[in-house]
């Protein structure tokens, strides 16, 4: 493609407006980077006419090395993105997608997707376009055949039915087609309320369990008070349910014992570095651009909460001390680092 | 530079540019990136659950192919 460089760009503008040249490279030359500096403070950059420059977060994701097969995460960043202004739209005058008329035969739908294959096969350039085409055409035929047996029978009293039945026999492959659909979204609904009312039920049945647990323990004492021949009784029950009871305390106590394996809450006292804010920056393009992780803005608030009142409303100039957050609380795959992150976003967010 | 100034000669650059575009020329912005009309050729869709068939026409679209240096420069690195 042709290419019109910067210096012509420079000419073809001084020639436009009868300005000196040396007055346009000025101004080009200050336009770049004023675009880019609003980009980097995260803001949108509209040129009206043309169309806005923005920058759009690609998540950190994970990928697998070809050669060895090991995981690792391939890092976030932030791509540059350009969205053009209706007006260029219709300059380039694109006329709007049509529906293709439709009469409903089955015939013509496959005669369409043998054509497309047709085309694909011959974009590919695989061969002459007859050979992959006949193959392709010898499919639809049984399948055409279906309507055409049973049709025979109306053509010879009423003319109309013709139309009219292979257009059933299309709108029942929908329906069976939708009715397959449905019948899935029914069964999975259902699975889930079945999922909810379990997970429901044992919660409510575990809490009474374990309350009823108590009482029969509290009344197998008293009772042991006043009674020594009853208590061989129930103290039979209570020894069955103390068994059933201990796992079930020890079950909710699991993850608080593991997540006290985070250091958190944590003494912000070791500092790698500190930044003002500037115009338009916030803690988690802060987070970003020094810990890899936009989400570490929440440890960056907490360990600035003595100058910095709320998260999101920072004053310009604001000095911003950068915390040496531990490896512990920046590994976000760890789903208990995850988790205390999020509730914290949530915590600050609601400042 | 006065502020009006700056109008006229953005409102200029962009004429160019727009103009240039449209001539199927592709216009470079140093530093960040060149604009250019992409050619998309017609497809065909199908809506997923009708089974309807949508011919998408032929069309221009305006894109940016940003500069290598570009990601760099507005990540933070450097």
């Amino acid at each position: 493609m042709e290419k019109l460089s910067w210096t012509e760009l420079r000419k073809s503008i001084a020639e436009r407006i009868n300005a000196d040249e040396k007055e346009v490279a000025a101004f080009m030359s200050a336009l770049i980077p004023a675009i880019t500096k609003a980009l980097r403070e995260d803001r949108q950059v509209r040129i009206t006419n043309l169309g806005t420059f923005k920058l759009q977060s690609v998540a950190p994701r994970r990928s697998v090395n070809v050669a060895t097969g090991e995981a690792f995460t391939l890092p976030g960043y932030e791509k540059l993105v350009f969205a053009p202004e209706s007006s260029i739209k219709e300059l380039l005058g694109n006329p709007k997608a049509s529906p293709i008329e439709d009469d409903n035969t089955p015939l013509q739908k496959l005669g369409a997707q043998a054509d497309e294959i047709v085309d694909i096969l011959g974009d590919l350039g695989q061969g002459p376009k007859a050979t992959p085409a006949e193959p392709v055409v010898e499919e639809p035929q049984p399948v055409v055949e279906e309507p055409k047996a049973e049709e025979p029978q109306p053509v010879v009293e009423e003319p109309k039915p013709i139309v009219a039945e292979p257009i059933i026999m299309t709108s029942t492959k929908e329906e069976k087609k939708e009715k397959k659909g449905r019948t899935w979204l029914v069964v999975g609904i259902t699975v889930l309320i079945f999922a909810l009312l379990l997970a429901a039920a044992f919660l409510f049945v575990g809490n009474r369990f374990i309350s009823w647990v108590e009482n029969l323990h509290n009344k197998a004492t008293q009772t042991e008070q006043v009674e020594q021949v009853d208590s061989n009784q129930v103290a039979e029950p209570t020894e069955a349910t103390d068994q059933n009871n201990t796992p079930e305390v020890v079950e909710p106590a699991q993850p608080t014992q593991t997540k006290s394996n985070l250091p958190y809450p944590y003494e912000w006292k070791e500092f790698i570095g500190s930044e003002r804010l500037s115009e338009g920056s916030r803690l988690a393009l802060l987070a970003r651009k020094y810990y890899n992780e936009t989400d570490m803005w929440v440890f960056i608030y907490e360990a600035n909460r003595n100058t910095v009142q709320h998260p999101s409303d920072i004053p310009v100039g604001t000095k911003i001390r950068l915390p040496k957050i531990p490896r512990e609380l920046r590994d976000l795959s760890n789903p208990e680092t995850r988790k205390l992150v999020d509730e914290l976003i949530v915590k600050y967010k609601a400042l | 530079m006065t502020k009006r100034r700056a109008e006229e000669l953005l409102s200029a650059t962009t004429t160019v540019v727009v103009e240039n575009l449209l001539k199927g020329k592709s216009v470079q912005l140093q530093n960040l990136g060149s604009l250019e009309v992409k050619e998309k050729s017609a497809r065909t869709i199908v809506h997923p659950r009708t089974g309807e068939r949508t011919r998408v026409p032929a069309k221009q679209q305006l894109i940016l192919r940003p500069t290598a240096g570009i990601k760099e420069l507005l990540n933070g690195i450097n």
